[in-house]
């Protein structure tokens, strides 16, 4: 037994207090590093800070909370966690376009450089060739899937080998089956309906979440299923163009658009749905996907993206082509046809918390051998 | 010297289940008390008592605990030793109270059954005990003054737990695991957790010198504290000391210190303390045996203590040890050193090792030096303080100070050492003073160590627990050595300097004695301790002129020691401070690297008392 001081310094778009899958991912990344053992203390240096879960920070993360807020005051506050700490082994940089900012503080420390991709943002250059071109030189790289993975080294020319892909996870103990919530499902007017759902941001700029081709095959589904309803949880800039869609399609009575809804209110929406459907063509992984299986739900996903992956090739959920709403339609039909109790697949436990941490553990201790190999040399 | 552990049930009554618990309490204290075990459960299940068993005074089984008194009242398991347990026996029989045993844990019980809470003060030595009183279903709960001896108390559900160690709380009792944030904050300003707060937030330790009487049913009764430690540095205008007063305290003291049935050794440094208990046990006792650590590292080197302690042992004439310790055995040993930890902590490394060594030599039972710098003013805080009091006099310059402060601190870190930094703004007051004097890492350095999060709740609950106000609020008007001495005694040495000794010397079976933390001597010294002719470090050199000269010349050192530098595999001292250590130490104990193996402990395993079966104890109710 050798004791010795790791510390690491992560700068990220969100995590605690935060919305949506990056910022969880980054909250159970944080968690695992606390957890691992080999990590004296992180240093986060969050970009935003919403009004999220409270919950309690792990011992060994800094939260910097005044990084949040305009980029001036981010750069600033971490040269002031440069200039306070003197020994910083890691620098992790949780988002492609936080990486000239990371690659400084990694100089600044001697420190080595790691880079966390999620999905949709590297899997093509991005709009910034000074992000692009460190890209390809940091030391480790933390992929959500394999997909990511491949599309990163793609144009990156980045080495297989430094690539370590740490697919996302869930809280087993907090996502399960539960009976459905009558008070919610009257308050939506599901009642007596057969129900299927997204969960997603309504972006825009990113419309690859499939809520386009759902709405598609919807008249088609009303035909065969008349009390069939189409639960939409999420908000964001492009409702108010989906709303539109579905009013030119004939469907606005299917449809239920419910608005963005706190981390503690998931599983019961969850748990309001016959079938989860996400026909994406951009998901880096998709963590929803995992939620909606751990409670029970039947899912539907793609197999275009990095969905696959999370369904385990198919085993936790059906996959289909979004491409083809043929097929996407048949097997909603075909999945409301089974009245099944609700059952979670048992292979989802290669997803739980405690598997993550125990690889996310194993990647720090990588990296802190290979820090003090540096050191030492 | 034990391990204790016992249930009491607040609501209902406790089975089979719970018995288990304590069972594994008792087992994960084992090191503790590796000659005995035992469990005993009260007739109506409303208190459960475990004891692991380091036999010393009256070794054979009637010395058995948990112990029942004659009457069939009272019930006991006791961590610790009454040193004074011979005249109290005397005076007890005098009244007609009779005796089954030759133990010093009988006259306990008995002291209580006839003074009651009065019966506290009357004891000399250090103790913590779980008593069960049949009569009036009531289960006290009480530790010594200094609070040498340790005990913690969590509550969960319709169940109080109470051990020895916090850790076996937090590992086998069923509370939550969360991180108490005063004792995170705590621990990384002053490197040990300060009371009341224990490293979980479900565990609480019981106050030093406090009492605490719960009886099932009714909601928790506070405790009370029956010993102010403080209050006895209060000054008295006719008291002063002599080398000959100090001596004749202190003989009695150590002759006290010496009661066992089994062997007692001394730990013995090449400081004037340990010289001089070993000096003044050699005069008491025909055979004493003394024992230093070393480390090879230090051979033939200024640092080791080694020469001067044997030429020390040669002049008291005691049978003595040296223990040499290398890097390879203490690497073989780190990770046992964490196991035991009880509560996170920057010291306790030496004691681990040099108790471990007093083990091997077949002691059970040390006396150490410690507690002399806190009476006899050894500490540098005490002509430190002093003059930084009087740099505070300068109007403004704690202002000005707290400007200087944070200049260093955010424009030229690494410019000055940060405490050096502070030295203006923390002249203020003897709190502000005592702390940077004692502390690791200061309060605005916390920033980078710990979430914000953290440091609201943590330092929320230490203003509101205002521990060390408290300490000083009976000395207002004395004069600053005397409030040193209080703050030095109720803060460094009980929160760091004793708990390590405890876990430390526990961890090897082993009992460190302390002739310098007593009752009786801090009632006759602490009332000198800031008068014209307070007992100083010199009068210990004026007693031990039969010591070889160049030890009463030699300056205060501190211990150094290796040992850290080991345990991080660095090349050479002096590159980290304590302050890296505490972070390594804070690491460990978070991811529980050496958490025990989980071994089920079943009360069948249990040698001293029957536990009826959960389905019996039904019937029975």
């Amino acid at each position: 037994m050798k004791l010795s001081e790791f510390n690491v310094m992560m700068l990220l778009t969100d995590g605690f207090w935060g919305f949506g899958g990056i910022s969880r991912f980054n909250r159970d990344f944080l968690t695992a590093l606390d957890k691992c053992g080999t990590v004296t203390r992180t240093l986060a240096f969050p970009r935003i800070i919403k009004d999220g879960l409270d919950e309690d920070l792990p011992e060994s993360i800094v939260y910097c909370r005044a990084s949040a807020g305009g980029k001036s005051r981010y750069f600033r506050q971490i040269l002031r966690g440069l200039y306070l700490n003197s020994e910083i082994g890691l620098v992790i940089c949780g988002h492609i376009h936080l990486l000239p900012l990371a690659y400084m503080a990694a100089k600044a420390k001697r420190a080595r450089l790691a880079l966390i991709i999620h999905g949709f943002e590297a899997w093509q250059p991005t709009r910034y060739p000074l992000a692009n071109m460190i890209a390809s030189r940091v030391d480790a790289v933390i992929a959500v899937s394999r997909l990511s993975a491949a599309r990163f080294a793609g144009w990156s020319l980045m080495s297989p080998d430094r690539i370590f892909v740490l697919g996302n996870c869930v809280d087993l103990d907090r996502f399960v089956p539960m009976p459905r919530d009558l008070e919610l499902a009257a308050r939506y007017g599901l009642i007596g309906q057969r129900v299927i759902m997204t969960l997603g941001r309504l972006a825009n700029r990113e419309r690859y979440k499939g809520f386009d081709e759902v709405l598609e095959v919807l008249p088609l589904l009303v035909r065969k299923i008349p009390n069939i309803k189409y639960l939409v949880v999420g908000d964001g800039d492009d409702r108010d163009r989906l709303e539109a869609k579905a009013d030119q399609l004939g469907v606005t009575a299917h449809v239920v658009f419910a608005g963005r809804v706190l981390e503690a209110e998931k599983v019961a929406h969850y748990s309001l749905a016959d079938a989860y459907v996400m026909p994406s063509s951009g998901e880096g992984f998709g963590i929803v996907l995992l939620e909606a299986a751990a409670c029970g739900v039947p899912v539907i996903g793609s197999m275009a993206d990095g969905s696959k992956e999370a369904l385990q090739d198919g085993a936790l959920g059906r996959l289909i082509d979004p491409r083809n709403p043929v097929m996407l339609a048949e097997t909603i039909l075909d999945v409301l046809k089974l009245e099944a109790p609700r059952r979670r697949p048992d292979t989802i436990s290669a997803f739980g918390t405690a598997e993550f941490q125990a690889r996310a553990g194993q990647w720090a201790r990588r990296q802190m051998e290979a820090a003090h190999q540096r050191a030492a040399a | 010297m034990c391990g204790i552990a016992a249930a009491l049930a607040i609501d209902g009554s406790l089975d089979q289940r719970h018995a288990d618990i304590v069972a594994s309490l008792n087992q994960w204290q084992a090191h503790r008390g590796p000659d005995g075990e035992g469990l005993w459960l009260a007739k109506d299940g409303k208190a459960i008592l475990g004891h692991r068993r380091l036999a010393i005074i009256d070794t054979g089984p009637s010395g058995a605990q948990p112990m029942t008194d004659v009457s069939g009242r009272w019930t006991v398991t006791l961590n610790g030793e009454i040193y004074n347990y011979r005249a109290l026996r005397r005076e007890l029989e005098m009244q007609g109270r009779q005796f089954a045993t030759n133990s010093d844990t009988e006259v306990l019980i008995n002291a209580v059954a006839q003074w009651g809470e009065g019966a506290l003060t009357r004891l000399r030595g250090m103790f913590a005990f779980a008593l069960w009183d049949q009569q009036e279903r009531e289960l006290w709960l009480a530790r010594d003054p200094y609070g040498i001896k340790p005990l913690y108390t969590a509550q969960a559900g319709n169940v109080l737990w109470v051990a020895s160690q916090a850790r076996a709380l937090a590992e086998c009792a069923p509370i939550t695991d969360r991180r108490d944030a005063a004792a995170l904050v705590g621990f990384y300003l002053w490197g040990s957790v300060p009371e009341p707060f224990s490293w979980w937030e479900d565990v609480r330790p019981l106050p030093a010198g406090h009492v605490q009487r719960l009886s099932p049913g009714r909601a928790s009764s506070p405790s009370r504290q029956y010993y102010s430690v403080p209050s006895h540095f209060a000054f008295e205008s006719d008291a002063q000391s002599s080398p000959e007063f100090l001596r004749n305290i202190l003989t009695d003291s150590v002759e006290h210190h010496l009661v066992a049935d089994t062997d007692v050794g001394v730990f013995l440094s090449a400081g004037l303390d340990s010289n001089l208990v070993a000096s003044l046990a050699a005069t008491k006792t025909r055979k004493l045996r003394t024992i230093t650590l070393a480390f090879r590292e230090y051979e033939n080197t200024p640092d080791d203590e080694a020469p001067l302690a044997e030429l020390a042992a040669k002049a008291i004439g005691s049978e003595h040890t040296t223990v040499r310790i290398g890097r390879d055995e203490f690497d073989a040993l780190l990770a046992d050193f964490f196991c035991k930890m009880d509560q996170p902590t920057i010291d306790g490394l030496n004691t681990y090792l040099i108790s471990r060594a007093a083990a091997k030599q077949g002691l059970k039972v040390v006396l150490s030096g410690l507690g002399g710098d806190e009476l006899l003013g050894g500490y540098p805080s005490f002509h430190q303080i002093p003059r930084l009091l009087r740099l505070g006099r300068v109007p403004g310059v704690t202002h000005l100070g707290r400007f200087a402060e944070r200049a260093c601190r955010e424009v030229l870190p690494g410019l000055f050492s940060s405490k050096l930094a502070s030295v203006f703004s923390h002249s203020g007051n003897i709190l502000d003073a005592y702390r940077l004097r004692r502390c690791v890492c200061l309060k605005d350095g916390l920033d980078v160590i710990l979430d914000k999060s953290w440091l609201d709740e943590g330092f929320a609950k230490l203003r509101e627990a205002a521990t060390q106000e408290s300490i000083l609020e009976p000395l207002g008007q004395e004069p600053v050595r005397a409030q040193i001495a209080a703050l030095e005694s109720c803060c460094y040495l009980r929160n760091q300097l004793l708990r390590d000794a405890d876990w430390a010397g526990m961890a090897h079976g082993v009992e460190i004695r302390v002739p310098f933390v007593d009752r009786v001597v801090l009632e006759a010294l602490g009332p000198t301790v800031a008068s014209k002719r307070p007992p100083r470090k010199s009068d210990l050199a004026a007693i031990l002129r039969r010591l070889p000269p160049v030890l009463h010349g030699r300056r205060k050192t501190g211990f150094t020691t290796p040992a850290r530098q080991w345990a991080t595999g660095e090349a050479a001292p002096g590159r980290h401070g304590l302050e890296h250590w505490s972070n390594l130490v804070a690491r460990v104990m978070r991811t529980n690297l050496v958490r025990r193996p989980a071994v089920p402990a079943r009360t069948s395993d249990a040698v001293h008392a029957g536990i009826p079966s959960a389905d019996r104890l039904r019937e029975a109710s």
